[in-house]
């Protein structure tokens, strides 16, 4: 039994058994939650493998590779599962009550799962064409969900949301479609020997670019953003969670796949552009989210500068940069979804999305306001949250490269970042009771807050070691011989070998 | 409401519909390894449920359809799925497929391959997402 495609398979097993007892609520709901607890279980069990025994690779139908499609789970993948599947438990559990008191619309649950899919499906690819349909997967799903409940600006939101990404799509099949002419191949593993042996390296660079721009729209960068304020805010908080969380984090996971494996060749060509992206990324998303009263938009901005910062750091592709871009990326995917579930409850409460509206929340909800402090602290970079030391990974490394007017830049975002949120945090529960707040919050939707705030203490707690984990993963991305060896070497030629070691 | 349609085009309707869906499942039987496939089998399938609704109309068509083409989808996904599952438990791969070869009477030797089921799994899915579509376009809603 191979672990690798467990996480998929049981993402669209769920799927399907929800979609089949679309008309029981409740059995769905059950099914739905063990099913992600089964998904998150079976992620810690690849990650463990991949841990203890290197790269893991699934050779799909036993058509071997580099003809047929592989699943590969080496240390960034496998990290990157873990976390969406830990984060779609609590966005999950976080529905249930989001959900029970509004209207009952069937499709919630599968398309929740079939999100989950395309999400594990696109980290967990070998092959780019592969990751292009685990992308439409994912964001056909999105679609639905963003749009889920149907109310007016949720429609227009969606409008923007799809247009611009199936503009994406198709370009995304273009850069593929190029490649596959350039190199005859799409395996991950097999095209870097391929393109650095290319005649014309000019041709690879826009290639890349092409896909720069293509994951670029996935991951909010600039001039690609403009669609993120009014999917992530319109959206279902919960769904907020999933999408600021998880989702945009896959298009910076492609860059950094793509970028450092397969495009290594040229990868430095491209760095100008990407860092030029990712500076204007981090700056108008502040200066977005300074401009914002309703809470929902304000996160979705943040959301934008924050990927500007993990983008710098991915496209610095140091050592110390990798190391900050992936504890921004764990950093922001726990605090931010800690954020959105948080401002929830204020929402809830308030009966609006109006932080000048709501005030003096602190004595209906102190529970929350406190967890929402410590989402403030850790995306602003407060010590000793992790966003800090992620923040100060990135600055360093932009020192050492060379670029002061990046780093002086991204610090003062930071101080940026830290205003509007602290702002955030006063309106909402601070200052008089604007408004007489009758709405209980069920216990559905507190426990995931509760467990995020803990995960992010605990996170804190352990920075040392995970810290030296996202050393050994970002070492991982900069060598990726091991993952060509596991997916090419003999030991996975014929069908059946898994490459896996003792680990089988 | 009596819909205005020819003579002509209700009478060939009705004699093409059975060689289309004989068309449709050869589609799906040939799938594996010639031009064809759940796929296409299932859109053939619906292709020719839609000539009926172009020609009857949606009221009477829908008195002689069963209901619930979206539990199908839901089957089918299933069996896609579950036609993986052997070569995943048998360490041979996700979706990996075996041919059979049967002995049957008057037929001879009869060859069978295990992705037929993953075909099959397509074939109910298309349809029932294909008849999902037409029934909901044909409602007809302000």
């Amino acid at each position: 039994m191979n672990w690798v495609p467990a996480p998929i398979l049981l993402s669209l097993a769920t799927a399907i058994l929800c979609s089949g007892l679309i008309r029981w609520r409740r059995a769905q709901v059950w099914v739905s939650l063990l099913g992600s607890l089964a998904t998150t279980a079976a992620a810690g069990r690849l990650l463990l493998l991949v841990w203890e025994a290197g790269p893991q690779v699934h050779v799909m139908g036993g058509w071997s590779p580099p003809f047929g499609i592989v699943l590969v789970a080496d240390l960034l993948s496998g990290s990157l599962v873990a976390l969406a599947s830990v984060v779609a438990c609590l966005s999950l559990l976080y529905s249930t009550g989001y959900l029970e008191e509004r209207e009952a619309r069937a499709g919630f649950h599968p398309l929740f799962h079939f999100l989950l899919m395309g999400i594990h499906g696109a980290f967990l690819t070998g092959d780019v064409f592969n990751l292009f349909v685990f992308f439409e997967v994912l964001l056909l799903a999105s679609y639905s969900l963003v749009a889920y409940g149907g109310t007016g600006a949720q429609l227009e939101a969606t409008l923007k949301y799809a247009t611009l990404n199936l503009v994406g799509s198709a370009v995304f099949l273009l850069a593929v479609g190029a490649l596959y002419g350039l190199a005859g191949t799409l395996n991950m593993a097999h095209l870097p020997a391929r393109l650095a042996a290319a005649e014309s390296p000019a041709i690879v660079l826009a290639i890349l670019l092409l896909f720069v721009a293509v994951f670029g729209t996935k991951a909010a960068a600039f001039p690609f953003h403009f669609w993120l304020p009014d999917a992530h805010s319109s959206a279902p908080t919960p769904i907020s969670a999933m999408l600021s969380g998880v989702l945009i984090k896959v298009g910076a996971y492609a860059i950094l796949r793509l970028g450092g494996l397969v495009f290594a060749s040229v990868q430095a060509l491209a760095q100008p552009v990407l860092l030029g992206m990712a500076a204007v990324t981090m700056v108008v998303g502040a200066l977005g989210a300074l401009a914002q009263r309703d809470v929902k938009r304000l996160l979705a901005y943040s959301s934008i500068s924050q990927m500007g910062y993990i983008l710098l750091g991915v496209g610095l592709f140091t050592p110390g940069g990798l190391r900050g871009a992936l504890l921004l990326i764990l950093n922001h995917a726990l605090g931010k979804a800690l954020l959105f579930l948080a401002a929830g409850h204020a929402v809830h409460a308030a009966g609006t999305r109006d932080m000048q509206a709501m005030g003096g929340l602190r004595a209906l909800l102190p529970g929350t306001s406190a967890a929402f402090l410590v989402g403030v602290l850790a995306i602003a970079g407060v010590p000793p949250l992790p966003g800090f030391f992620a923040k100060l990974a990135i600055l360093q490394a932009l020192l050492a490269a060379g670029h002061p007017v990046l780093a002086a830049l991204a610090a003062a975002m930071a101080l940026a970042t830290l205003l509007y949120l602290f702002r955030a945090w006063q309106w909402i529960f601070w200052g008089t009771t604007q408004k007489e707040a009758t709405h209980a919050v069920p216990i559905g939707m507190r426990a995931p807050v509760a467990v995020l705030a803990l995960l992010l203490a605990l996170v804190t707690a352990s920075l040392g070691p995970v810290s030296a984990w996202l050393t050994e993963v970002a070492a991982q991305v900069r060598s990726p011989e091991a993952y060509v060896g596991r997916v090419l070497g003999g030991e996975v030629g014929s069908p059946g070998a898994q490459g896996g070691g003792p680990a089988r | 409401m009596r819909r205005p349609t020819t003579i002509l085009a209700t009478t060939v309707a009705r004699l093409i519909l059975p060689f289309l869906l004989l068309f449709s499942l050869d589609l799906l039987l040939a799938g594996h390894n010639r031009p064809g496939g759940g796929f296409i089998a299932g859109v053939m399938l619906v292709a020719a449920i839609a000539l009926q609704y172009v020609v009857f109309g949606v009221a009477q068509v829908r008195r002689r359809l069963p209901r619930g083409s979206l539990g199908l989808t839901a089957t089918g996904l299933a069996l896609a799925l579950g036609s993986g599952i052997p070569g995943l438990l048998r360490g041979e791969g996700f979706l990996k497929s075996w041919v059979i070869h049967w002995s049957l009477p008057l037929l001879g030797e009869v060859e069978w391959a295990t992705a037929f089921i993953f075909d099959l799994g397509i074939f109910l899915l298309v349809a029932g997402v294909g008849l999902t579509l037409l029934a909901l376009i044909g409602e007809d809603r302000p």
